[in-house]
Order: C-alpha cells, then sequence, then structure tokens
C-alpha cells in the first residue's frame, strides 16, 4: 500500500485561518519526483511539483483534505491531511508497473479510496476513452468488465451494469443524473464521449447514494482535473472509422488564471450508413437485400459543445457547466414497419438522413459547489437543469387508417428536468467518517406527434441518506453502511385519441392512458466490509437492498413504438421493484500481475419489464402487445479481470461478465439479457530507450460472446461469436506538446455476427463489419503570466 | 414486507398451475386460402386456421394486406385496402373460417394474407404466409396513362420547375391521376399531388418545383398512378435528375 512518512519538525505555526500547505514528493529511491501532480481534492486544484519534488500553496484554509498524487508509472497515493501541518508532509511514491495502479480511485459519493471502500469501482480517464473505436461514449465503457453497450444499430447506444440497463442504471454527470427518455428500447445515452475526462463506473447495490435508480450500478462522469494555475492547454482530436466513414473532430481548451479556470469542448461527428458482412438477411422468413452491404438510412451526425467556468477558492470551488447535445440519426426503414423489399433498395446515398429518423438535442446546466463548513467538514451541493428535446420523424403514410396526415413528426418527447443533491461531509475522527445527503428531482414531459406513445406527465422524487465509514483497523478492515429514505409521485394527464377502423370511420376519444396520480415511498440500507490482507488480498463483501419506483412509461405507454417495433402498454397498478442484493469481491495483486473476480446474486421483488400479453394489437403492424408487468426474480452473475506482465513491456489480459436472470413465475429468463462475454489481450509496448518521449503500443485482441439461449417469452436466441482486433498506438511528447497517433483495426475476419443487445437483432441484421480506425490528437499547452 | 423465501416461492410456484409456466408455442395450420388463390373484389376470402397448444389457446389474427412491390405496371388497387381480424380461440384446439369481405373498392393485384396465434401465456406461433390475388369483376381492365413530358432520364437544373403532361383513358371511366416524386429508393414524399379526370379519355398537365432545401441534387422517381373507377390502376415510373 502507500506509503506515508510524516518527519519530526517542531514548528509550530499557529495560524488561525489560513494555512500554508507544503510537500515534498519523491521515489523510492529518495530521488525527488520532479512534475508529479498534486491534486486537493476538496478545493479542485491541482500543482505540479518542481525539480526538488516541491509543491506549496498559502492561500489554503485549516481543516482536512485529501490529497492525490500521480507520477508517471509509480503508485497513486492517496494522503489524508490536516492543516496546519504539524510536521512535514513528504510522500514517497512506490514505483509499479500495473495500469490500474496510475490512478487514484476515489469514489466522488463517500470521498474512499478503492480498497478502504466495499464497493466495486472502476475509473476510466480520457486516455482510456479514446481507446475507443466504437462511436458512442457507452462503447467505451465496455472496456470495464461488467459494463455493456445495449445498441439500436450502431449510433445510438445505453450502458447495461451486470446485464440491466435502462432505468437501472444511473448515469451522472458531476452528480446530476442524466434524464433523457432513457425507458425506450432504441433511445441513447446523450452524452459526448469526448468530453468525458473521468468516469467512474460503480457496480452493484449503489443505490444508498446514487438515488433510488442506481439498481445494478452508477456510471458518475466527474470533471477532469482543472488544469493547474495559470497555465492553459488545448488538444484537438481526428477521428475516421471506415466502417460507417466516420469522420468526427474534437477540440478543447481550458485556462486557469489565478485559481479561475475555463473549459471549453467543441465535438462533430459525421456518418454514413455502416457496412456488414450481408448481402442480405432474413426477416419472419423472408429474405430481404441489403444493397451495397449497408445498413440503409443509418447514417447521423452529432454536433456537441460544452462550457465550463469554475473557481477555486480558500474555502473550496464552484463551477458552472453548460453542455449541449446533439444527434440526428436515421433509422433503417425496415425497423419501421413490416419490412418490405421496396423500402430497402439503394436510396443513391449512403449519407443522407432519410426518414425515419430520430433528432435528440439535450441542453444542460450543471451547477457543482464543495465548501468547507468548519474544521472537519465539507458540503457539496450540486444542482441542474436539463430539458431532453426528442423527436421520432417518420413519413405518415406507412399506417394504414384514418385521414391524411401532415405532420412528419411520429412522436416528439420534451422532457425537462431541475435536479439538486446536497451532501455533508463530516469527520468524526479519524476513524470515523459520515456522510448525509439529500437530493430531489422535478420533471415535466410533454408529448407531441400524430401517434400516440406515452401521455404528458409530471414527477417528483426525493430522497435522504445517512452513510458512515469505519475503519476498524487502520489499512486492513473497513466497513461502511447506510440508510435512506426515498418518496416519489407521478401524475400523468388522461390522453384519448381518435381510433379508426378497418373501414375508415371513426371512434373518436379511445383512451389510450389513463389519469394517474401515484405517490410512492421507500427505506433501503446497505452494509459493506472490505478486508486488506497482507497487502495483496483484498476482500469485499456487500449487503444492500434496492429499490424503483415504476416510471411513468411503465405506469402509462400505450401504442406503437416503431424503434422496438412492438405495441408496449404501461399497467397504471404497478407496484415498486425491490431487490436484495448479495455481492462479493475477491482481488489479489502480485508484483507482475493482479485478478479480480466479483460474484453477485440478486433477489427481485416484483422487477419490471415487457411481457407478452395473449392479445394481438388492433393497431395496424403493432403484432402482439407488450404489457409492463411485474414478476419475482433471480439476477445472479460474475465479473473477473486477470492482467499478467509475462515481461515488463509484454502482457496479457482476460477479463469477462456472465449475467444470469430467471423469471420465478414463468420460468422464463428476463428480456434484453446479454450472454456471457469477454475479452483477450496481448498488449506489447515498445519504449525505445534512446528516445524517451517516444511510446509505442501494440495490442491484439480476441472478443467472444457465449450464445444467449436464456431467453424470455418470444425471444430469439442469439448464437455466439468470436471476433479478432489489432491496434498499433504511437504517442511522442515534444516539449510539453504531445502526440498521438492510434491505428486499430475491429473484427478483423469480417465475421457476420449477432449482437443479443442490438434492438435490430430482431430483425436478424448482423453486426458491423470490419472497421478501421484512425485517430490522431494532439496536446498542447504552456503557461500564463500572473499577477 | 415480503421476505426472501427461495424455496418456498418455488414451492408455491409448482403448486399453482399457473398460465405463464407454458413454455410451448402454439401450432398454427392454415388450409384456407391456397397460394395464389383468386378472389373477386366484392367478394369473399375465407382464411381457415387450425391451432392447437398443450395449454389454453388465446388468439388468431388474420393481416390482410396489399403486397405490392413498389414497381412494375400489374393491376392493383392504390386504395389502402387492408384489414386486420383478431379471433378469440378457446381449448387447446380450435378451428376458425374467417370470411374477410373485400370491398368493391379493392382493385386487382396480388395481397399478403398474414396469420398468427397466440395462446393465453402470450407464446407466439410460427406465422403462415400466403399470397392471393383480387381481381375485379365489372372491369377488368385497366386504365392506360401515356406520359409525353418528363421523358424517362429527363435531366433539369436544381431548383427549377419542370412540367408532368399526357393523356389518360380507359373503356369505362377514369377516376384520379396520383403522382408524388421521392428521392430514388427512398419513400420520403417531397412532392405529391391528385389530379382529378373523368369520362373515357382526359389529359393533365402540372408543374413540380425542385426548390426547397429538401431537395438536393441527385435522381428522384417520379411516380404516377392512374386509376378508373373501380380502381384499376397503370402505374408509370420516370426517373428525373436534378444537376
Amino acid at each position: 500500500m502507500l506509503h506515508r512518512c510524516f518527519f519530526l519538525l517542531l514548528s509550530l505555526l499557529p495560524l488561525p485561518l489560513f494555512a500554508q500547505i507544503q510537500g515534498l514528493v519523491k521515489l523510492e529511491d529518495g530521488a525527488p519526483a520532479f512534475g508529479a501532480h498534486v491534486f486537493i481534492h476538496e478545493l479542485n486544484r491541482v500543482y505540479s511539483t518542481d525539480a526538488q519534488g516541491k509543491f506549496a500553496d498559502a492561500s489554503v484554509k485549516t481543516g482536512h483534505y485529501h490529497l492525490h498524487v500521480t507520477f508517471l508509472s509509480y503508485k497513486s497515493a492517496d494522503v489524508h491531511i490536516e492543516l496546519p501541518l504539524r510536521e512535514p508532509l513528504v510522500i514517497t511514491l512506490e514505483a509499479g508497473d500495473l495500469e490500474l495502479q496510475k490512478v487514484v480511485i476515489e469514489d466522488f459519493g463517500t470521498k474512499s479510496v478503492l480498497n478502504d471502500q466495499s464497493q466495486n469501482i472502476q475509473v476510466l480517464q480520457q486516455e482510456d476513452l479514446q481507446k475507443n473505436t466504437g462511436q458512442t461514449f457507452v462503447t467505451a465503457l465496455e472496456r470495464v468488465p461488467g459494463v455493456q453497450a445495449l445498441n439500436t444499430g450502431i449510433g445510438i447506444s445505453k450502458p447495461a451494469i451486470r446485464g440491466l440497463g435502462f432505468n437501472r442504471v444511473v448515469v451522472s454527470e458531476n452528480g446530476i443524473k442524466q434524464e433523457g427518455q432513457q425507458w425506450g428500447g432504441d433511445h441513447g445515452l446523450e452524452i459526448d464521449g469526448n468530453d468525458v475526462e473521468r468516469v467512474e463506473v460503480i457496480k452493484g447495490p449503489t443505490a444508498i447514494i446514487y438515488g433510488s435508480d442506481a439498481i445494478t450500478g452508477a456510471i458518475n462522469i466527474r470533471p477532469g482535473l482543472p488544469p493547474a494555475r495559470n497555465t492553459w492547454s488545448a488538444s484537438v482530436l481526428g477521428r475516421f472509422n471506415s466502417v460507417n466513414d466516420l469522420w468526427g473532430q474534437s477540440a478543447a481548451f481550458s485556462v486557469n488564471k489565478n485559481n479561475f479556470w475555463l473549459k471549453a469542448r467543441f465535438s462533430t461527428q459525421d456518418y454514413a450508413d455502416y457496412k456488414v458482412p450481408a448481402d442480405s438477411f432474413v426477416y419472419n422468413s423472408f429474405v430481404l437485400p441489403i444493397e451495397n452491404q449497408r445498413i440503409k438510412n443509418t447514417a447521423g451526425r452529432e454536433r456537441n459543445a460544452s462550457l465550463t467556468a469554475g473557481y477555486s477558492f480558500a474555502k473550496g470551488y464552484t463551477s458552472l457547466r453548460f453542455t449541449y447535445f446533439d444527434q440526428k440519426s436515421g433509422m433503417f426503414p425496415g425497423a419501421h414497419g413490416i419490412p418490405q423489399a421496396y423500402s430497402l433498395q439503394d436510396d443513391g446515398s449512403a449519407r443522407n438522413i432519410e426518414f425515419p429518423a430520430q433528432h435528440v438535442k439535450h441542453y444542460k446546466i450543471l451547477w457543482n459547489t464543495n465548501i468547507q463548513a468548519g474544521r472537519k467538514n465539507w458540503l457539496e451541493w450540486d444542482a441542474g437543469v436539463q430539458f431532453n428535446d426528442r423527436a421520432e420523424l417518420s413519413n405518415p403514410d406507412n399506417h394504414g387508417f384514418g385521414p391524411a396526415i401532415h405532420s412528419n413528426t411520429e412522436l416528439a418527447f420534451q422532457l425537462f428536468t431541475a435536479s439538486l443533491a446536497t451532501r455533508f461531509h463530516h469527520e468524526v475522527n479519524e476513524r470515523v467518517s459520515l456522510v448525509y445527503g439529500a437530493s430531489g428531482q422535478w420533471q415535466q414531459n410533454r408529448s407531441s406527434g400524430f401517434a400516440f406513445l406515452i401521455p404528458d406527465f409530471r414527477s417528483w422524487q426525493a430522497g435522504a441518506f445517512a452513510y458512515g465509514k469505519w475503519v476498524a483497523k487502520p489499512e486492513k478492515a473497513f466497513l461502511n453502511g447506510g440508510l435512506r429514505v426515498d418518496a416519489g409521485g407521478i401524475q400523468a394527464d388522461e390522453r384519448a385519441t381518435p381510433f379508426y377502423l378497418n373501414s375508415g370511420s371513426q371512434i373518436s376519444g379511445y383512451l389510450r392512458s389513463p389519469h394517474i396520480r401515484k405517490v410512492f415511498g421507500n427505506v433501503s440500507g446497505t452494509l459493506g466490509y472490505s478486508m486488506i490482507l497482507r497487502k495483496k488480498h483484498n476482500i469485499k463483501i456487500n449487503l444492500g437492498t434496492s429499490y424503483r419506483m415504476p416510471t411513468a412509461p411503465e405506469m402509462t405507454a400505450n401504442g406503437i413504438h416503431h424503434g422496438t417495433f412492438r405495441h408496449e402498454q404501461g399497467d397504471s397498478t404497478l407496484r415498486p421493484e425491490r431487490g436484495i442484493q448479495f455481492d462479493l469481491y475477491y482481488g489479489r495483486k502480485g508484483s507482475k500481475w493482479e485478478m479480480y473476480v466479483s460474484p453477485f446474486f440478486n433477489y427481485f421483488l416484483k422487477y419490471i419489464f415487457l411481457d407478452p400479453t395473449s392479445s394481438f394489437s388492433p393497431l395496424p403492424e403493432g403484432g402482439l402487445i407488450y404489457r409492463y408487468d411485474q414478476a419475482d426474480g433471480i439476477h445472479t452473475g460474475l465479473e473477473y479481470y486477470v492482467d499478467y506482465h509475462i515481461i515488463e513491456n509484454l502482457h496479457l489480459g482476460t477479463q469477462g461478465q456472465w449475467v444470469y436472470t430467471y423469471n420465478l413465475e414463468s420460468g422464463y429468463n428476463f428480456p434484453f439479457i446479454p450472454p456471457a462475454s469477454g475479452r483477450i489481450n496481448l498488449e506489447y509496448t515498445i519504449k525505445p530507450r534512446k528516445k524517451k518521449n517516444i511510446r509505442i503500443e501494440t495490442g491484439l485482441q480476441g472478443r467472444w460472446a457465449a450464445p444467449q439461449v436464456f431467453t424470455a417469452r418470444n425471444e430469439l436466441s442469439t448464437p455466439g461469436y468470436i471476433l479478432l482486433d489489432a491496434s498499433i498506438t504511437l504517442e511522442a511528447e515534444v516539449r510539453k506538446q504531445q502526440f498521438r497517433l492510434s491505428v486499430s483495426g475491429n473484427n478483423l475476419i469480417n465475421t457476420r455476427y449477432y449482437s443479443h443487445v442490438n434492438r435490430w437483432r430482431y430483425l436478424g441484421l448482423p453486426e458491423p463489419g470490419r472497421n478501421f480506425s484512425v485517430s490522431l490528437q494532439f496536446l498542447f499547452g504552456g503557461s500564463i503570466k500572473s499577477k | 414486507m415480503k421476505k426472501i423465501l427461495l424455496l418456498s416461492s418455488l414451492a408455491g410456484l409448482l403448486l399453482t398451475a399457473c398460465k405463464g409456466r407454458d413454455k410451448s408455442k402454439p401450432e398454427l395450420i392454415l388450409t384456407a386460402p391456397s397460394d395464389s388463390m383468386e378472389v373477386l373484389a366484392g367478394g369473399t376470402l375465407e382464411v381457415t386456421a387450425q391451432v392447437s397448444d398443450d395449454q389454453e389457446l388465446a388468439q388468431v389474427k388474420v393481416d390482410i394486406h396489399n403486397a405490392y412491390d413498389g414497381h412494375g405496371h400489374v393491376k392493383i388497387s392504390y386504395a389502402p385496402f387492408s384489414t386486420i381480424r383478431v379471433e378469440n380461440l378457446a381449448g387447446t384446439e380450435d378451428q376458425k373460417t374467417i370470411s374477410i369481405a373485400i370491398p368493391d373498392t379493392a382493385g386487382a393485384g396480388p395481397y399478403h394474407c398474414l396469420v398468427q396465434a397466440v395462446d393465453a401465456a402470450g407464446n407466439l406461433s410460427e406465422f403462415q404466409l400466403r399470397t392471393f390475388i383480387i381481381r375485379n369483376p365489372d372491369d377488368e381492365i385497366a386504365p392506360a396513362l401515356n406520359v409525353t413530358a418528363p421523358a424517362e432520364g429527363f435531366t433539369t437544373a436544381l431548383g427549377s420547375t419542370f412540367t408532368v403532361s399526357g393523356d389518360a383513358s380507359d373503356n369505362a371511366a377514369l377516376q384520379k391521376l396520383d403522382y408524388s416524386v421521392t428521392r430514388a429508393g427512398s419513400d420520403n414524399k417531397l412532392s405529391q399531388g391528385t389530379e382529378t379526370l373523368t369520362g373515357t379519355a382526359g389529359s393533365f398537365s402540372f408543374d413540380i418545383a425542385t426548390d426547397g432545401t429538401a431537395w438536393t441534387k441527385g435522381a428522384y422517381t417520379l411516380r404516377l398512378v392512374l386509376y378508373d373507377a373501380v380502381y384499376n390502376v397503370d402505374v408509370k415510373v420516370i426517373t428525373i435528375n436534378l444537376n
């Protein structure tokens, strides 16, 4: 573990308010660490150590702080200090080869580092995310065992943790939960992957801190470190993917002057219809064409921007962030109504976005503040407003009966969300710390368009929690637990639409969804234990309960959702879903290797899912009615991760995940659960001895998925697959300017395969074929003059 | 709050003969109509389905829709004749004969008859599909459409207006001419309209403008569908290029 060396010095400088923080970072052999990053968590400040390994700041108040120190390939250090310092602060860094040890892993909700914490947390940094050769933020997260992307085509994806996605995973940015229309099967996550500097993936029962919807986990997008004081930095990134002729660009700029910082980013992405290794697909025993081996009308474009301003003052920091996400993507015409050969003919262009299509705009304003409240306490609050403006566009004349419709907006949803979360961190003593928190959210949805799926609704949620951490044996055993109280309510408006009979005659006022007004409440708890044995073994045990109130769509939907190709119907009598979760983790670290395995077992009471009824839809092309239903069930599985350095520069890794669900009422499995899958990779790093500023990484990767035969009623089973990928990355640094060129190939053998959790699996559409991805990035920066 | 009594809930489920435990799909045999069978407009299509399952059945659905493939010169109705009929089933074996009245306005052409059944637990059967042909008893002679402009492969500048003209005739009575312009291969209509025609012969001439942001350079499809009074049709498809 980390070493803290405190030297004796009897310098008592009792400054009542302001305290000087100064420290020395050195290496195991006693040499100073020049250029190490020291980050004060509470103030969001970064220092770079000088040639003597020193850093200092006089504008800090007395109190408790967490420092994170990172330096090249050394193990990161996490130090808890109290100002004024009673003795000089000397931080000694240990050498380490393993990638995970270079990053400080701290859960922002509880301010705990990896091993002190019973939760299973993994952090990805921007450089990990940029190795992504998919095109969405979610595909980048698939590097974390247990995280999988639920896709519609390839441009639209949402995350699943331990096989469960939709409303069961909380994705938050700076503490504010992202609220799009995450219930919808073909609705993606509205986050620009280029704009994520740091993300924490927390697996297991996390609802205590992250809110009631975090059933199987949370994905917390955290602000990256601000630039060091009086410096600026900029980056430009260009990317090309051959599978859909994607061109992406992203440019960012950040500056810090006297602890006031600004960050800006703009990203674009334009892509064409994606290529598959197939000329035809089989839907309902019809063989239908895939012209030019491209999935027609899957082109799209994205325009994303963000601006953040922040200030770090003596007693804390505050930041204000605005983000804008705009994605327009075509939908495969065969996925909209019954696929017919004539609608699948080549439309002459692979880059045009024709109907059907979806257009999503997501606006977000986030305000985050952390201030010192007395010597031992920190108060944080996160406030946010967001507006999700979504339109599903199509030609109305696919629909049969009724009068002519003169609009191309089939469904439109405008969701406004206001959220507030606050946490109070209290250090009782060196062994006990407490976090108290409260959060609230208010939502309003407006629906429009010529079709109907969900009504207008308003909903609110409020929760309060207390969470405590007890260091049972310093650096050896930790106990944490918490209790949460939640309440929430939904009010949906009655909606009736005219209904047209086959004869063309009309029944007016056909009730599509009733007026509902519901209030739910719950108490949940969690208890966890983490133990470190002989500095090598880490055992974690978690027990918790989870809770999720039914969402408005689950209670009120009634209509054909073309994106998911079925008639979806809500049930206003649904009860909240509850779960009892048990989670284990065993990690082991050797000098050349590390591994972990993490099994889990959850028992769900009233798990909510879309279940086929025994009635056909009266709506044209509606198929069977699928209604939100509840059943008790089991959700179990595991993740594993192994990394072995055969020699220093060559390492072999493998990781994977397996999830199994069982519906105790029907004897089937729950729908849309990914099969067991994993990857094996071999990486070799070339570091030329003479040119220390150059680094070349080469890698070979095999990805596999088992067949998915554990399906829900009427769900297709999916065969397994093995894919081969390769990559090479060149990194060079010249006078603080970094340059990175990556070339990678995915699915090199051009295998025709299916993903069980792609919406279009249902149509028999294969996954993308061979993809070559090239990305080029420059990072540069400098200092600015200060007063 | 419920207790976690896994074993007792499993035992409870085994005791209850819950409808949800049915995991087999129903068997569906379609004895009528036969493939490529002809039916006269105004007549009746008989659909006979035999359905069986090891447990309770629920419904059978017949979906009739136009099998027009977007091309060709066949006599088909452009009037959207389609219908859905859902009948309830009972027991573990049931046979239903569903009589579907084909309206007079349904013109000639190929149609699909798609049949599927579901059991009480929600298991869907494999579907059965038949193609049948609707003929018009009163007037089997299609109208004739002659387009004088534009010619096939006509090329004009983006943003300009072009004229569509020609004449039409029928043995009995003309009704109307529908037209639409789509980008080649797409079904997104950039321009569409209807011209009324009467009598046994007539001519038409109208303009189509190609300005507006939706139009770009490239190939477009002009589709003209001429109807007679009983919905027999003649279809002309002309490719137009904008540059």
